[in-house]
């Protein structure tokens, strides 16, 4: 069973590196890709760092779903980096193209944590001898 | 359970969905929580699965069952079923043979000190959960319905959590107060069990305190480092017993989570 267990837990991050690796026209990565809420801090201030690569030399523009504008576009450009600071309350997602051609290349979804549910039973404790977390 | 906990894991991806009513996860690590009684063993705790399902009005939470019939703005209240496990503590302990007697005196020959042994109790009663920007409240009421102590509890929890970048912290304590009954079928020394090395003992009522303060650290949604560490005084009742050595229950943990 312990094997089992541990053996589940090591392929889950394989599983998810492959996952991630068919997009390889380009590549976009976000840091930091999570932000925690709760009731009292219902938001995060952050500042993404957002860098991209593509195979060939173009021009190439950052997304973000929350703004119906590119952030920033580079011409002739074959990498670029970029940093948004944004507050951030919900999941969103950004992502690279090519300007016009609305189609995505590469994409990376921030997300948002929430600690406080609607539901305040997922928040109870049990009281078993074994219950340390 | 071996059977079950494969099965779950195998649908994982159903119970991955948003708003899904499951709560899976599983914690890795190395954890004790010290062994109160004479004679005992701590308890390790290397895995912690969490496996929970709440309905609209059903739910099971890692072996508490419960039925809601009340949620608003400010309070959910169930009525709940659950097995107290403080049986735990008594399955861990080792037999000893003393020379000296409860009050000092030499014995004629060694006396085995064992102590007794104590079952798991089913228990019923009610839950009320509250929450707001100051934290969160949890209030229960359980008697026994298994006919193993006759007794009951009321206890509360408060707790309140802080984000820090992406770690959460959350300090909490609470009060537990135990009945005679309870007190006693536990803790107690009954006159059949008692020999010279060994006093009868009654417990009367009492309260537990506790405080614990919880760490999370989330590398992603999924992945986390979970630290956790608590401190429980035992209520002078149950401390002043002969099978108790000490008035402290530690535990800790600390490890990596996964929550599906």
């Amino acid at each position: 069973m312990k094997r089992l267990l541990l053996s589940l837990l090591f392929l889950l991050p394989l599983a998810a590196a492959a996952d991630g690796g068919a997009e390889d026209e380009a590549r976009l990565t976000v840091k930091p890709l999570l932000c925690i809420v709760d009731e009292r801090t219902p938001s995060c201030n952050l500042r993404f760092l957002i860098t991209w690569w593509a195979h060939e030399t173009g021009y190439y523009c950052v997304n973000s779903d929350l703004d119906s504008a590119a952030l920033r576009c580079w011409d002739e450009a074959r990498t670029g980096r970029h940093e948004d600071d944004r507050e951030v309350s919900g999941s969103f997602r950004y992502w690279l193209n090519r300007g016009d051609d609305q189609a995505e290349l590469a994409s990376a979804t921030v997300e948002v944590l929430r600690k406080d549910g609607d539901d305040r039973r997922r928040r109870r404790r049990t009281k078993y001898v074994w219950d340390l977390l | 359970m071996k059977r079950l906990i494969p099965c779950l894991l195998l649908l994982l991806p159903a119970f991955a969905a948003a708003e899904s009513p499951w709560r899976l996860g599983v914690a890795m690590g190395y954890g004790e929580r010290s062994n109160p009684l004479l004679n005992s063993d701590d308890l390790p705790i290397v895995v912690d699965l969490d496996i929970a399902y709440f309905g609209k009005h059903f739910f099971f939470d890692n072996g508490d069952v419960g039925l809601t019939f009340a949620d608003n703005d400010r309070v959910t209240a169930s009525v709940m079923a659950r097995v107290r496990s403080d049986r735990v503590f008594f399955g861990r302990s080792n037999t000893r043979f003393v020379n000296i007697g409860s009050t000092g005196q030499s014995l004629e020959s060694p006396t085995e000190i064992t102590v007794p042994d104590r079952d798991y109790a089913a228990e019923a009663g009610v839950e009320l959960l509250s929450d707001g920007r100051w934290g969160y409240l949890q209030l229960n009421a359980f008697h026994d319905i298994s006919g193993t102590h006759n007794g009951y509890e009321f206890d509360l929890d408060y707790g309140v959590g802080f984000r820090a970048g992406l770690w959460y912290l959350r300090p909490s304590f609470g009060l537990s107060y135990k009945s005679a009954a309870l007190n006693d079928y536990y803790w107690g020394v009954r006159p059949s069990e008692a020999n010279e090395a060994l006093p009868a003992y009654e417990a009367g009522a009492g309260v537990n305190t506790r405080v614990r303060l919880s760490a999370n650290y989330f590398f992603s949604r999924n992945w986390q480092l979970n630290l956790s560490a608590e401190y429980e005084r035992l209520n002078d009742e149950a401390a002043g017993s002969p099978i108790v050595t000490d008035q402290a229950v530690l535990g800790y943990f600390a490890g990596f989570g996964y929550r599906f």
